[in-house]
């Protein structure tokens, strides 16, 4: 398994680090990428065309992808535009509100 | 009739549409909006602003943001110079992105208006008005 940690503000200028991380785990061997995001993410439309962008990349490796640490705020961004459906949802955080 | 919260302007520079989200989030609260739609209007209110900022803009530029309110609605409206929308455009679809046929950005737009109750785009002095308005839900 393959960890990338999300942390702080999430746009396209992460798109470099991002997909370095994922190319090192790829060659690691990792038939699973799991992006944890870190708790006070900020996930912009460019970071989640970011993420559209790796998963793409590991469905042609067939690679499992799973994210963690969401908010209720990002998991019901996530199923909005259909990425829950790519993506493995981990429920494992307590919200806040 | 809706009273005038704020006016300031922004510098199109990734990171500093914090300020408006933060200003919209305070009157939001300030207004009752629970958790979950404040978390609403922060992503609104911010890619209203990347795209204003993107879009609509020059260097030099700025884009103007102004939040209106009453007793039960708060309404954000981002106005840039230029014109910074084209809400024709068809709507992103996950599946050609993820399949590698269209460009895998485009979702700033989708997300306002899902996330806003309402979402108008109008021609102002040449530029692009985004104006996004929430309604408060009370909780349950």
């Amino acid at each position: 398994m393959g960890l990338i940690t999300l942390s702080g503000y999430i746009a396209s200028n992460a798109e470099a680090a991002i997909l370095k991380a994922y190319d090192t785990v790829t060659q690691q061997g990792a038939k699973e990428i799991r992006f944890h995001c870190a708790s006070g993410i900020v996930l912009t439309s460019s970071g989640i065309a970011v993420l559209i962008s790796t998963v793409a990349k590991a469905r042609k490796r067939s690679q499992r992808i799973v994210a963690s640490g969401l908010s209720a705020h990002y998991k019901k961004i996530f199923s909005m535009i259909g990425l829950s459906e790519y993506v493995v949802i981990n429920d494992d955080t307590a919200d806040k509100h | 009739m809706m009273s005038l919260g704020d006016r300031f302007e922004v510098r199109p520079v990734i990171g500093l549409e914090q300020k408006a989200v933060d200003r919209a989030a305070d009157r939001a609260r300030s207004l009752g909006f629970t958790g979950a739609q404040v978390d609403d209007i922060c992503t609104a209110v911010r890619e209203a602003c990347l795209n204003a900022a993107e879009h609509g803009t020059t260097v030099n530029d700025t884009y103007e943001v102004t939040i209106w309110y009453d007793s039960t609605t708060l309404s954000v409206e981002v106005w840039s110079r230029r014109v910074a929308i084209h809400p024709g455009a068809a709507p992103p679809h996950l599946e050609t992105k993820i399949d590698g046929n269209e460009n895998p950005r485009g979702w700033g737009i989708f997300l306002m208006q899902r996330l806003a109750d309402s979402c108008t785009f109008e021609t102002r002095n040449g530029g692009t008005v985004v104006r996004l308005t929430f309604q408060q839900h009370r909780s349950s």
